[in-house]
């Protein structure tokens, strides 16, 4: 597609921007234009010309979640970190993992976590900096690299959970833990309600420290046509 | 799909709450999630009409306000299911946080109730029936931080609680 057709503020901030296609569309809204930075700088210099150029931003990480949240009122461009994985020192095995793809920004921004949330805390609870680009293009870092360093405001938290609406994560740094020596499974079927309970609390009451304690219920119909009873869609497994 | 997050003394009171709420909309939704840190997902066949969703998450959030804070959790681990309080098993969400701060004595109508259900994700006709968020305390603050990061509101407008 010709450059002659997007904005020439978006163009020159950054070097891999395209008009939108029918696979952009968020919640069903579609999009005009999709720009993908490809550092922090670029992103600063999109988020400068969206600003100049007024235009409503979506950011999108792996887009595995874009489908949570309302859909937004206005939507001209998204703004793509997909393939912006975890880098640096490695990734928690707690419930900081980007499940199937997903981005660490994206994990934070959609407030997802999975089952080790028990035992390590979501995203939010395991972030000790962040840096984001902002609505006008400055980037701001709050916390930092070592658990000790909690000078200023909080951003991290302010960003968990954020749908996208108060800026770009662009740079995240989680606390970490050592993988498990060993891990086994328990599964137990629960006849009802109180029964499921009582496991659970048994299970948190126990000196073992479960890393994860969760409830998995598939539907009791089967489902008109389906092939079988299907796993309840947990974000993070 | 619904995120229900809850305080997790008062799983008993939420798995019945969900099984009786479904029922009355005439649904079988797949339950799963993280009972002991209080949260489960609800994932209702997306073949389901809107007035159904729509039933469920209405009754889900009735029964959820009769779980006020201060009343009793009959559960059997009532008041332990919650493993700790440290930041390990941190509030999953800002619904969880309130939902586990102590009661206090005027905690009666109109307090944060124990637990929410939040739609994450539907096809459009259940978006356009079903509010999304529910009952969201503290919209004002949050309100006020979007307009200190995005005066003019061109980040995402929309995809946050309360059109933010």
């Amino acid at each position: 597609m010709s450059a002659a057709l997007l904005p020439a503020a978006l163009a020159r901030a950054c070097s891999e921007v395209r008009r939108a296609g029918p696979d952009d569309a968020v919640a069903g809204v579609a999009p005009r234009y999709v720009a993908r930075p490809a550092d922090v700088a670029e992103a600063s210099a999109v988020m400068q010309a969206a600003a100049a150029e007024g235009l409503a931003a979506v950011p999108r990480g792996a887009g595995t979640r874009l489908a949570w949240g309302g859909p937004p009122t206005r939507c001209d461009l998204i703004i793509d970190t997909g393939g912006s994985g975890p880098s640096g020192s490695g990734v928690s095995p707690g419930g900081a993992v980007p499940p199937r793809g997903g981005t660490v920004g994206g994990v934070l921004a959609a407030g997802a976590a999975g089952p080790l949330r028990l035992r390590y805390g979501t995203p939010r609870d395991l972030n000790i900096g962040i840096t984001v680009v902002r609505a006008d293009g400055t980037v701001a870092s709050s916390g930092g690299k070592v658990v000790k360093n909690v000078a200023g405001y909080d951003l991290g938290k302010l960003f968990a959970g954020s749908f996208g609406t108060l800026g770009l994560i662009v740079e995240a740094a989680f606390r970490l833990h050592p993988l498990p020596g060993a891990a086994s499974f328990v599964t137990l079927d629960c006849a009802d309600a109180a029964a499921a309970h009582a496991a659970i609390a048994a299970a948190a009451d126990s000196p073992l420290a479960p890393s994860a304690a969760e409830i998995d219920r598939a539907r009791r119909r089967r489902p008109p046509g389906g092939a079988g009873a299907p796993r309840p869609p947990g974000p993070a497994r | 799909m619904i995120r229900i997050a809850f305080w997790a003394a008062a799983l008993t009171e939420v798995l019945r709450a969900v099984d009786t709420a479904a029922s009355a909309a005439g649904l079988d939704p797949a339950l799963g999630g993280s009972a002991a840190a209080g949260v489960l997902y609800a994932a209702v066949d997306e073949r389901a009409g809107p007035s159904a969703v729509s039933e469920f998450v209405q009754a889900l959030r009735a029964a959820f306000r009769e779980l006020a804070p201060g009343t009793s959790a009959a559960g059997p681990g009532s008041g332990t299911a919650s493993p700790a309080t440290g930041p390990r098993s941190g509030p999953a969400s800002p619904a969880a946080g309130r939902a586990s701060r102590p009661a206090g004595p005027a905690s009666l109508a109109g307090a944060p109730s124990r637990a929410s259900a939040v739609v994450l994700h539907a096809p459009a006709a259940v978006r356009a029936a079903v509010d999304l968020w529910g009952p969201v305390p503290a919209l004002g603050l949050m309100r006020a931080v979007k307009d200190q990061f995005d005066p003019e509101h061109r980040m995402a407008p929309g995809r946050f609680a309360g059109g933010i």
